[in-house]
C-alpha cells in the first residue's frame, strides 16, 4: 500500500503524501522475516540444530548460485559426526545422565597421606587400628622383614594419649593412578600386595577389607587416593553411555538399537574397576558384573582415553541396561518411570481432580491395589519388573542360574530365623512386613506381588518392554514428537498431531532411522516457518 | 489540475483493493438497533453491534416506561467466520551455551571468551543455565537479562582481542576486516566499508544483503557513528563486531 501511495504522490504531485509513506525512524526498526526463512537463514538454522555450528561462509557463498538449500547440503550436515553429538545432547535432556553422586569406593579403601621429612607417606586411616593398634601412620623409614617375610614393627607410645601402637616402615610402589616409573611411599601393611592373606581370605573380596593380612594389592589396585578415581569412573560411565547413542546415530542404525543393542564401550578405568575393584563398592554394586570380565580388553587404568567396543551378553537391553542408566536410576520403578517419560511420552501423574481414595484399600501392601497408589502403580509395578534381574542400588546382573526365582537358602532363613546371606537380604524377599508378602518368601524381589501374567517380565528384560511399545506405535510416535519438540523449540500440540503421526509412520517405514526422522523435520515447512 | 484529481481518484480506488482478503467471507444481515454506537458508527463492526434480543431484554428491564424500540436491519456486513489460523511453525530459538560458544569461535576464527586460559562459557555454565541433569534437568533458553549481560561481556572480550589481533595480520588471514583494511575509512573507501559490512552480516547473522541495501542500514549507521566518534576505523570495526554479536540475529535462529 505504501508503494502505491508513493506512486500516487509522484503522479499527482502531492508531495506531502510522501511523508505519509515514511515511518519515523523506519531505518532503525529491525526487518521482519517473511513467513519462511530465506535460504541463507534456513541453512544457518539447520546447521545450528544439526551440528551446533554456523555454516562456513563458503557454504553461504555456494547458496548464491542455487535457488534453495540443496539436499546434499542437508545430508552433509546430518552425516557429520557432530550431528551424533547433538543427538546425544538431546538425549541428555531425556535421560539425565549424571552419576556424580555415586560413590564407587568404600571408605575403608581410601588412603590418606602424611607429610613426613622424607616425603609423603600414604596409609589408610580406616584400617590403621587393625594394622597398628591406633589410628596412626607408619614410620618414615623403609620397612624391614624377618626371614619369613613378616613385616617388622616397632612399639610406639603416643606421649599425649598414652596409646601404644606397633608401627612399621614404608614400602615404595608405583600406584595404578600414577604414570609408570612414578613411585610413592606407603605404609608396609597397607602396601601388602598378596592376593590371598595368610588366613586364606581373598584380598579383593569384601572380607579382605577386615583382614590384616591383606593390603591394597599389586600397584595398590584395591585402594584409592582422593576423589579423582571416583570422578574418572563417573565420567567414563557417562562417556560410555553417550558413545552408545552416538554410535547408533553415526552408523544410522535403527533407533530400536537403543533398547536392544548389545554393544558397549570400555576404557581403562572401566576395565580396571570391573576387573579389580568392583568389590570395593560403596553404595552401588556392579557385582555380579554383567559382562564377562575375563574377555574384557587388556587395558590399564591409565588408558582413560582408549576406548574399545565390546559385545555384550544376551541379557542386555541397550541403554536401558547400561551401567550409567542403572546407576542413575537405582530402583526398578525409577527405571521404568524414566523410560515411560522419555520414550513413551507417558508420565505417571495423577488425573485432574486428584486420585479417588478408598479407605478400605488404604493399607494393602501391594501397591497395585492400594488406594491412592494403584492409579500409577498398577502399570508401574509390572513395568518395573522388566528390570527384575538388574540389581537395584547398582548395575549388577542377577543371572537365573545363581539367582533363581526361588532360592531355598533364602526361604529357609526367612522361615526359620537363621542368618540370611547378604545375597538373600539384598535380592530376595526375606523380611516381610505384612502377611500378604509371606507367599513370596524366598523369591527374587521382582516377583513380589507379580500377577501370573507378569511373572515372565522378570526374565525377558526391558528390551521386550520397549519392543512392545514399538509394535503398538507408542514409541515411534513419542520419539517423533520429542524429536520435533527438540528441533522446533516448542511443545507439539493438537494441531501437530497428524504431522507427528505421519512422521512416526515414515520413521517406522524407514527402518527407524533417526537421521531420516530429523531430516523430515528439518525439511518440513513447519521447521522453516519461524515465529 | 483536473487530470491530477482524476488520477488521484483512480489510484485511490486501486489502493482500496487492499481491503480485499482471501479469508472466506460470509454476509450477515445484522439487526439494526438505535443505540449511540450504532448511530455514530459509519461502518459498524460486528463487535460494536449489540445483539438484537439482548437489547430488547435490557431495555425492557431498565424501565417499564422505556421508549419502544424501532427495529430494523442495517446493510449487510462482511465478517470472517473462521478464526485466524496460525500455521504450524518453529519457535525462534535462542542458542544454547555450547552453540553460542561455537558460534563466537566460528565468527572470530577461534578467538574465544577465555580469561587466564579458562573458557568462561564453561566456568559460568551453571550461572548461564546449562543443565547438569542432576539439580537442573532442562536448559533455560530465555534471552534474559543475565544472559544479555554475559553475552555483552563475551562480545566485548572477543571483539577487543580480535580487532587488536587483526591489525597485525595479513588481509587473507583476517576475518573482521576482510574487504576493508584497518586504514580504510568511510570517506576514503566507502564501497569497501559497504562490502565488509555485507560480508560481516553474512558471517555473523547469515543475512544476505545487497550493497547499499536497507538491510545494512543500522550497521552502516553504527560503523559511521563509531568512526565519527573515535576517528579510528579499527575501533569502529570493533564496535561493529560487538554490535553483531549482541544482536538477536546472532544468538537466535
Amino acid at each position: 500500500m505504501r508503494q502505491r501511495l508513493f506512486v500516487i504522490a509522484l503522479l499527482a504531485g502531492l508531495w506531502p503524501l510522501l511523508a505519509m509513506s515514511q515511518l519515523t525512524n523506519e531505518s532503525l526498526v529491525c526487518s521482519v522475516d517473511g513467513p519462511e526463512l530465506d535460504k541463507y537463514r534456513y541453512l544457518r538454522a539447520m546447521s545450528f540444530d544439526a551440528v551446533g555450528l554456523p555454516p562456513a561462509t563458503e557454504l553461504y557463498d555456494a547458496l548464491d548460485e542455487v535457488p534453495d538449500v540443496p539436499e546434499e547440503m542437508i545430508d552433509a550436515l546430518l552425516n557429520d559426526p557432530l550431528f551424533a553429538q547433538r543427538v546425544v545432547r538431546h538425549h541428555r535432556s531425556l535421560l539425565w545422565p549424571n552419576i556424580q553422586n555415586v560413590n564407587f569406593f568404600v571408605a575403608s579403601a581410601a588412603l590418606t597421606r602424611t607429610n613426613e621429612p622424607g616425603g609423603f607417606v600414604y596409609w589408610s586411616r580406616n584400617r590403621a587400628t587393625a594394622y597398628r593398634g591406633a589410628a596412626i601412620g607408619c614410620l618414615d623409614e623403609p620397612a624391614t622383614y624377618d626371614a619369613d617375610g613378616v613385616i617388622q614393627t616397632t612399639s610406639y607410645t603416643d606421649p599425649q594419649t598414652g596409646v601404644t601402637s606397633e608401627r612399621e616402615g614404608y614400602v615404595e610402589v608405583t600406584p595404578y593412578w600414577l604414570d609408570e616409573g612414578e613411585t610413592i611411599h606407603i605404609c608396609a601393611f597397607d602396601g601388602q600386595a598378596q592376593s590371598v592373606s595368610p588366613s586364606g581370605v581373598t584380598c579383593s573380596t569384601r572380607a579382605g577389607l577386615s583382614d590384616v593380612g591383606c593390603g591394597c594389592g599389586p600397584e595398590l589396585r584395591l585402594c584409592r587416593y582422593g576423589g579423582t578415581m571416583n570422578q574418572t569412573l563417573a565420567d567414563s560411565f557417562q562417556a560410555e553411555f553417550e558413545m552408545r547413542i552416538a554410535g547408533i546415530i553415526a552408523d544410522n542404525a535403527p533407533y530400536t538399537e537403543m533398547f536392544t543393542g548389545k554393544t558397549a564401550y570400555v576404557n581403562g578405568p572401566i576395565v580396571y574397576y570391573l576387573r579389580y575393584q568392583v568389590e570395593r563398592h560403596a553404595n552401588v554394586r556392579l557385582s555380579p558384573v554383567s559382562v564377562d570380565v575375563d574377555s574384557l580388553p587388556d587395558l590399564h587404568y591409565r588408558d582413560a582415553d582408549t576406548w574399545v567396543k565390546i559385545e555384550l551378553p544376551e541379557q542386555h537391553s541397550g541403554v536401558l541396561t547400561s551401567w550409567l542408566f542403572l546407576m542413575r536410576y537405582q530402583t526398578n520403578r525409577a527405571r521404568a518411570n524414566r523410560f515411560y517419560n522419555a520414550f513413551l511420552c507417558q508420565p505417571f501423574s495423577p488425573p485432574t481432580g486428584g486420585i479417588p481414595f478408598d479407605e478400605a484399600a488404604a493399607h494393602v501392601a501391594d501397591l497395585q491395589q492400594r488406594s491412592g497408589c494403584k492409579y500409577c502403580h498398577s502399570l508401574l509395578e509390572p513395568s518395573a519388573s522388566y528390570w527384575g534381574r538388574w540389581a537395584e542400588n547398582g548395575a549388577a546382573f542377577l543371572d537365573p542360574i545363581d539367582y533363581p526365582a526361588l532360592r531355598e537358602d533364602c526361604l529357609n532363613c526367612a522361615l526359620y530365623g537363621s542368618q540370611c546371606s547378604s545375597e538373600c537380604r539384598l535380592y530376595y524377599v526375606t523380611n516381610p512386613i505384612s502377611e500378604e508378602q509371606e507367599e513370596y518368601l524366598g523369591m527374587l524381589n521382582a516377583y513380589e506381588f507379580r500377577r501370573p501374567e507378569h511373572m515372565i517380565n522378570v526374565d525377558v528384560g526391558p528390551d521386550v518392554l520397549a519392543l512392545t511399545a514399538v509394535v503398538d506405535d507408542r514409541l515411534p510416535v513419542c520419539v517423533s514428537a520429542k524429536t520435533a519438540e527438540w528441533l522446533l523449540g516448542r511443545r507439539v500440540d493438537d494441531q501437530d498431531k497428524p504431522w507427528i503421526k505421519q512422521l512416526a509412520n515414515e520413521f517406522v517405514a524407514g527402518g527407524y532411522s533417526f537421521r531420516d526422522l530429523a531430516k523430515s523435520i528439518l525439511t518440513s515447512s513447519t521447521y522453516r516457518r519461524v515465529q | 489540475m483536473t487530470k491530477r484529481y482524476v488520477g488521484l481518484f483512480l489510484v485511490c480506488a486501486w489502493g482500496c483493493a487492499d481491503s480485499v482478503t482471501d479469508i472466506p467471507q460470509v454476509v450477515v444481515e445484522s439487526p439494526q438497533v438505535e443505540t449511540a454506537e450504532a448511530i455514530n458508527t459509519q461502518s459498524p463492526s460486528v463487535e460494536k453491534v449489540v445483539p438484537y434480543t439482548a437489547t430488547l431484554q435490557a431495555s425492557a428491564n431498565d424501565s417499564e416506561f422505556a421508549e419502544p424500540i424501532q427495529g430494523g436491519f442495517e446493510p449487510p456486513v462482511s465478517v470472517g467466520l473462521l478464526p485466524e489460523v496460525i500455521p504450524p511453525h518453529r519457535d525462534r530459538k535462542r542458542m544454547d551455551i555450547d552453540q553460542l560458544s561455537a558460534a563466537i569461535l566460528a565468527a572470530t576464527n577461534g578467538v574465544g571468551w577465555t580469561v587466564n586460559g579458562d573458557d568462561q562459557f564453561e566456568e559460568l555454565a551453571r550461572t548461564l543455565g546449562k543443565p547438569d541433569y542432576f539439580d537442573l534437568t532442562s536448559e533455560d533458553l530465555e534471552p534474559a537479562a543475565l544472559f544479555q549481560k554475559f553475552l555483552d561481556d563475551a562480545a566485548r572480550h572477543v571483539c577487543y582481542e580480535l580487532a587488536d589481533t587483526e591489525v597485525e595480520l595479513a588481509t587473507e588471514q583476517r576475518v573482521l576486516m576482510v574487504h576493508a583494511s584497518p586504514e580504510d575509512t568511510l570517506a576514503s573507501a566507502p564501497e569497501k566499508i559497504e562490502q565488509n559490512l555485507a560480508y560481516l552480516l553474512k558471517r555473523y547473522h547469515g543475512r544476505h544483503v545487497a550493497l547499499d541495501g536497507a538491510g545494512m542500514q543500522s550497521f552502516r549507521w553504527l560503523y559511521e557513528s563509531a568512526e565519527h566518534v573515535t576517528q579510528d576505523p579499527v575501533l569502529a570495526w570493533r564496535t561493529v563486531c560487538v554490535g553483531l554479536i549482541v544482536h538477536p540475529e546472532f544468538y537466535t535462529y
